[in-house]
């Protein structure tokens, strides 16, 4: 008596890809909570690439993470002497974001943008206008904005109202891929 | 494969994630249909773009390789 010999189940590696429906997330929601340089600039290499994907793609900006949302030519946030304060030791603006690691008084950052310009790597600063462009939703948290002194008119254009944890939780629950970054 | 290019997409030289972006961006001002070249450099590009077509459900037609510059033709659905 002979028996059929089953084929080996392929290896997941070799099996094709599920067709789009299945294999396409349809939301990403990114929490931009830092706002270090290396934390900042994955997080907007990500959501630009999230609405390349067409993915309807979400970052929302709490904590520190709102400071590089503040237009470049604003040198001094803050409605009291706190939050004035609080912004002149800790520089808005997206091209004056510190490293979370040998920062070096200025010298990190300048050094990583010289790397990336001479190798073509798209600083913070261009990522962040192709997430305008490309339609990411840019939502500032309301909450942290006003505890921190910031206004909206203070923030580049193409950035949402602000909104609050439960807007931010909202989209989270419609989002295959949630990060904390 | 011969097929008429609608609009070409430069991104040589560019790094991870601009020839995505790009590409994306082209495609916008095209018809279901037409036919894109994405020129790059970027060696990211190889799986990037392959990914990018698919799980946007447009067709990759043609990915080659010619002196150091990578082709993609993607046929928008």
């Amino acid at each position: 008596m002979t028996e059929a010999v089953a084929d080996p189940p392929a290896h997941p590696l070799m099996q094709p890809a599920p067709p789009p429906e299945e294999a396409a997330p349809e939301a990403m929601t990114i929490v931009a909570w830092s706002g270090d340089l290396d934390r900042i600039w994955p997080t907007l290499i990500l959501g630009s690439t999230g609405a390349a994907y067409g993915m309807q793609t979400t970052i929302f900006f709490t904590f520190w993470g709102l400071f590089p949302l503040v237009r470049d030519d604003v040198r001094i946030t803050g409605t009291n002497a706190m939050t004035k304060a609080l912004a002149g030791m800790n520089r808005p603006g997206i091209s004056n974001m510190k490293l979370s690691k040998l920062h070096m008084a200025g010298a990190g950052p300048r050094m990583m943008a010289k790397l990336a310009k001479d190798q073509d790597v798209s600083p913070p600063k261009e990522l962040l206008e192709m997430c305008v462009e490309l339609g990411v939703n840019l939502w500032p948290c309301e909450m942290t904005m006003e505890l921190l002194g910031l206004r909206p008119d203070q923030l580049i254009d193409g950035v949402g109202e602000p909104v609050g944890a439960a807007t931010a939780l909202s989209a989270m629950s419609r989002s295959q891929i949630n990060l904390f970054i | 494969m011969d097929h008429p290019v609608d609009a070409t997409i430069d991104a040589k030289g560019k790094k991870c994630p601009m020839p995505v972006l790009m590409a994306s961006r082209g495609l916008k001002s095209l018809q279901p249909g037409q036919v894109m070249l994405i020129e790059a450099t970027d060696s990211g590009s190889k799986s990037d773009i392959p990914s990018w077509a698919r799980d946007t459900g447009n067709e990759l037609l043609e990915a080659t390789t010619v002196d150091g510059v990578h082709r993609y033709l993607v046929r928008k659905s």
